[in-house]
């Protein structure tokens, strides 16, 4: 009996510890966060949070921040919203937008490092996805692309996923029509990736 | 055979009617018959303009390498194959040693486009005449050069490779009429798209397979054929045919065309109107020997079959007239207008477009001779109601014959129903008013008292003449009315249309662009913030968010205080005011573009909950409005009340205005000052509309001219043979001793009362209708023109003066003895 007692208060323990430590999550991103092309359960903010209680049995709220077209332009405006549902962790997954248009990157730099002050200030915790531009856009600008997410990571020292669309990018069956965004079956291998680098801070 | 030799008789006997009548109809069935031609011959030119954007007859399009099998399935669905190309195109960063842009790269294979082409700043052109860019050169837009501060000649990076500007484009037929084709193209032959080595796995490009048939296929068949690829072809293969392209020339110019048709019915109708008086007047002067032959034994059926033959004999000869006129005329006018105006068109002979005239030419006068001639064979008064059902296979005829010139759904149709309907309540009220004021005294001058008393009188004539001359008015005041409108939307001068599109400004940001356009001489336009939402419910039923409807939930959101003089309330009210409640517990007001209020089946009243990024908010539509698409401004489907989202997070859209300043100056202060700004020049894509519609509203206009002067030559016809019916009474009058001036100014009086009454309803009409027209038929502002209304107000009474004085004296010097013969 005295071991059945106990079994049940481990367990009850479990539940409360659980619940009580919700985490909110913000997913600030562009198309490819918003899920353009799949349902908004389909998309892999949603399924991070579906895994996050599958796998870890944890309880999480995702907030979706992504709109399609959104550049490091107009996401500042956009934190600044969501922010007053004081998430615990800001996830940015962002730049794609500008690399596809062929923007200043420095500008876009200053923008992202702007995003994240704002971020820190608000005490959230900050994790930074990277994208990897199109080879057509040429070696030069790319490695620009590239450079400016590894220098961010550097100057802020954060916690760092290099890819978003790592295993997704340029396969076909993963991708919608247009080449560009993930279908229903790539935003699950997202959710995998972003989710299996998010773990730790669950 | 008694049929035959009668009619040949009243042939015979009156040829000065027939010469007039034939000249009439040939009038109005060349103004029909012409516009319609040339509709026709505008299409097959919108035809080739479409072949020559596609390039090939069927393209098959794909974001990703098309494999050989999917290739082989293509080529199974496809009829005989004449030629056949592989073309690629992708974005990547241009540099010169100034500057970097992100350029379109477009790979060119030889021998394509099978249509249309280059044409480069030494006027040389490709594919016929020039040969593909060697491997380290390339042909690029004018654009390229000023963008990367370069020269023909000079050197541009790709890639990690360097390349010569060896041509640069001045025209290609191949840029697309719309915002996706905004960027500058850079050309390169396949080994120069190779040697960039831009195209590895991840890369993204556009991938095409042009077609090019052994059989000439009209533009509908390859869109049918289009079609039903689609279906038997994965999604990532999207099929294009011609039609695609013509679809946004043809909405460019669906306005014109409908404007030029009603044009053609305007002027047909104007010479209906003269054919039904000339020959009810000519039955009329035969009635006698109708009742003559009826006496003598000559049965009812002969004699119906006898006027009808008789009546189709003449139509007959001014139809054989005037198609031999216009074969005859087709073979040089092409080219005349194609000198006039830069637009190559087709006036190739169709018979099919003979056969149905003719077959229209022959129900016409089946259903317009039988309710004429019945009455007068009868020898009876008719019923109303027995003469109203006579004309209603006129009238059907009429309205359906109007409903299939005009493109647009209805527009004719309504067009005919509403001249019916005028030309009805003219007969009734004219009839009531002259019945009612039946002039019988006698006034102090004699003149006037004739001719009031002829005008009572001879209530039929004195109807006909003012409906006659009341339309033409009508119609001159309306189509320069309605075509000036029209025109002047649509070919507003590119000056005056935005030069630039500013996407993805942040609030904060406005001031100083503005501050930076006004400094290079320019404005800062049409501000309008954008907040992306989901739409969630409609009237509490839930939005499906699942696949192609994820994609339609998603919304672009702004919010005015009110609305822009180019948006116009259908249904509901304006805002009241700026949105009050803290807490969002009323709803927001919204006011709703018609054409998406239809396609989601929102109406006034209706409640749309949306997700504006995580908050959802409850919206009530008190507005549905139109918006004018000819302005070329931001503009958006669902517009709320201010105060209600401001704090929501957006970005601004905004537009430069054109002007006298540097604007590749311009491009680059803004995007150097302001890096995260897109900004798109709109000046090629406008340029491309305007000249289209410019040539077209060009001809349009010569059209209206033609058909006013249709209207004028009718107008004289009728004058010229209602003074000849007043013969006989001249002659009383001057058998009575009245002065040939009296006559002569009786005359005067009489047609001048009609002609400036008539005018003046007529000038009131036109203006009325081209209001109506121009508002709601073509969404065009209404383009008062006092101008030319006082030039018609005078033109037809003073016409019509001339023409009567020029009769009378012709006719009242004549002597008695002459008169009598006649």
């Amino acid at each position: 009996m005295k071991k059945i007692i106990f079994i049940l208060c481990i367990i009850t323990l479990q539940i409360l510890t659980a619940n009580s430590s919700t985490k909110t999550i913000l997913f600030l991103g562009d198309s490819l966060t918003e899920g353009l092309g799949v349902s908004k359960n389909q998309a892999y903010p949603n399924l991070v949070q579906e895994l996050a209680k599958k796998e870890l049995n944890k309880n999480i709220k995702a907030i979706n921040g992504g709109v399609s077209g959104s550049t490091t332009n107009d996401a500042l405006s956009r934190l600044k919203w969501y922010l007053k549902r004081k998430p615990d962790i800001v996830f940015i997954a962002l730049g794609a937008n500008d690399g596809l248009r062929g923007l200043n990157l420095t500008q876009s730099q200053k923008n992202l490092e702007e995003i994240i002050d704002y971020a820190k200030k608000a005490k959230a915790k900050v994790l930074l996805a990277g994208m990897i531009i199109p080879p057509n856009y040429g070696p030069v600008y790319s490695k620009e692309f590239e450079k400016m997410y590894l220098e961010i990571k550097e100057k802020y020292n954060l916690k760092f996923m290099p890819f978003l669309l790592k295993n997704v990018a340029g396969v076909q069956s993963l991708n919608q029509a247009d080449g560009i965004h993930p279908n229903a079956k790539g935003h699950k291998i997202m959710s995998k990736e972003v989710f299996k680098f998010l773990k730790e801070e669950l | 055979m008694l049929v035959v030799e009668l009619v040949s008789k009243a042939l015979k006997r009156s040829k000065s009617f027939s010469l007039i009548f034939i000249l009439n109809f040939c009038l109005a069935i060349a103004s029909l018959s012409y516009l319609q031609f040339f509709k026709g011959s505008i299409d097959t030119s919108l035809d080739a303009k479409a072949k020559s954007l596609l390039g090939a007859d069927l393209v098959i399009n794909s974001r990703f390498p098309i494999s050989d099998e999917q290739k082989e399935q293509v080529k199974n669905l496809l009829p005989q194959i004449k030629s056949y190309d592989e073309g690629i195109s992708t974005v990547s960063m241009v540099a010169s040693s100034k500057r970097a842009r992100l350029m379109e790269l477009v790979q060119i294979n030889k021998g394509f486009p099978y249509y249309g082409g280059l044409v480069f700043n030494d006027s040389s052109t490709y594919p016929k005449g020039q040969a593909l860019p060697k491997e380290n050169e390339v042909w690029v837009y004018q654009e390229v050069l000023d963008q990367l501060g370069l020269t023909l000649g000079s050197t541009l990076k790709i890639g990690s490779k360097n390349y010569t500007i060896s041509k640069v484009i001045k025209e290609d037929s191949l840029k697309n009429i719309s915002f996706s084709g905004f960027m500058p193209k850079v050309y390169l032959s396949p080994k120069g798209l190779e040697r960039s080595e831009l195209l590895k796995f991840g890369s993204t490009a556009r991938y095409k397979l042009n077609y090019l048939f052994e059989q000439n296929f009209s533009n509908d068949k390859l869109e049918e054929l289009e079609e039903q690829m689609e279906t038997k072809l994965d999604r990532s293969l999207r099929v294009l045919s011609p039609n695609d392209g013509r679809d946004r020339l043809i909405a460019v110019l669906s306005f014109l065309t409908n404007f030029l048709s009603l044009v053609s019915l305007i002027s047909f109708f104007l010479g209906l109107v003269g054919l039904i008086y000339l020959y009810s007047g000519f039955l009329k002067k035969h009635q006698q020997d109708i009742t003559v032959l009826n006496d003598i034994g000559v049965s009812k059926k002969n004699l119906i079959m006898t006027y009808l033959l008789h009546l189709f004999v003449l139509i007959s000869i001014a139809t054989v007239l005037v198609f031999a006129f216009i074969t005859a005329s087709s073979q040089f006018i092409g080219p005349l207008v194609q000198k006039y105006i830069d637009f190559s068109f087709d006036f190739s002979l169709d018979y099919m477009f003979f056969v149905k005239s003719a077959v229209v030419l022959f129900a016409l006068s089946l259903s317009i001779g039988l309710p004429l001639i019945l009455p007068l064979v009868q020898r009876q008064k008719r019923k109303l109601s027995r003469v109203i059902l006579s004309f209603t296979p006129f009238v059907v005829f009429l309205l359906v014959l109007s409903h299939f010139v005009t493109p647009a759904r209805n527009i004719g149709f309504f067009f005919a129903l509403s001249v019916l309907v005028i030309i009805a309540l003219l007969f009734g009220i004219g009839s009531f008013i002259l019945k009612r004021f039946d002039f019988s005294g006698h006034l102090d001058n004699l003149a006037l008292s004739l001719a009031l008393k002829n005008i009572t009188r001879q209530k039929r004539t004195s109807l006909t003449l003012f409906s006659a001359i009341l339309l033409c008015t009508a119609f001159f005041s309306l189509i320069p009315q309605v075509g000036s409108s029209l025109s002047n939307v649509l070919s507003k001068s590119v000056e005056e249309r935005p030069r630039f599109f500013v996407v993805d400004a942040k609030e904060e940001q406005l001031s100083d662009i503005s501050k930076q356009v006004e400094k290079l001489g320019a404005k800062l336009e049409n501000t309008a913030p954008m907040i992306r939402a989901r739409v969630l419910k409609i009237n509490g039923k839930e939005q499906s968010q699942e696949g192609e409807n994820a994609r339609n939930s998603t919304v672009n959101l702004s919010y005015r205080s009110d609305l822009k003089p180019s948006e116009q309330i259908l249904e509901g009210r304006e805002f009241s005011g700026v949105y009050d409640s803290v807490d969002y517990s009323k709803p927001i007001e919204m006011s709703v573009e018609k054409r998406y209020a239809k396609r989601r089946g929102i109406s006034l009243g209706d409640t749309v909950v949306f997700d504006v990024l995580g908050l959802e908010l409850v919206a009530k539509v008190v507005n549905i409005r139109s918006v004018k698409w000819t302005e070329f401004t931001p503009n958006f489907f669902l517009i709320l009340q201010e105060g209600a989202i401001n704090d929501a997070p957006k970005t601004i859209l905004a537009t430069i205005s054109t002007g006298e300043y540097d604007t590749t100056k311009m491009l680059l202060a803004l995007t150097d000052k302001f890096p995260s700004l897109t900004v798109i020049d709109v000046k090629s894509l406008f340029e491309s509309f305007a000249t289209v519609v410019d040539d077209v509203a060009a001809i349009t206009e010569k059209m209206s001219f033609y058909s006013i002067a249709i209207g004028l030559l009718m107008s004289f016809i009728i004058i010229q043979y209602q003074m000849n019916l007043q013969k006989n009474n001249i002659l009383r009058l001057k058998m009575i001793g009245i002065k040939n001036k009296t006559i002569k100014n009786s005359f005067l009086l009489e047609f001048g009362l009609i002609a400036l009454s008539a005018s003046s309803i007529g000038i009131i009409l036109g203006s009325v209708g081209s209001y109506f027209i121009s508002s709601l038929l073509f969404e065009s502002y209404w383009d008062f023109r006092a101008d030319i209304l006082v030039l018609y107000f005078l033109l037809i009474p003073i016409l019509t003066i001339l023409v009567v004085n020029f009769f009378t004296s012709k006719i009242i010097h004549q002597k008695e003895n002459v008169l009598f013969g006649e």
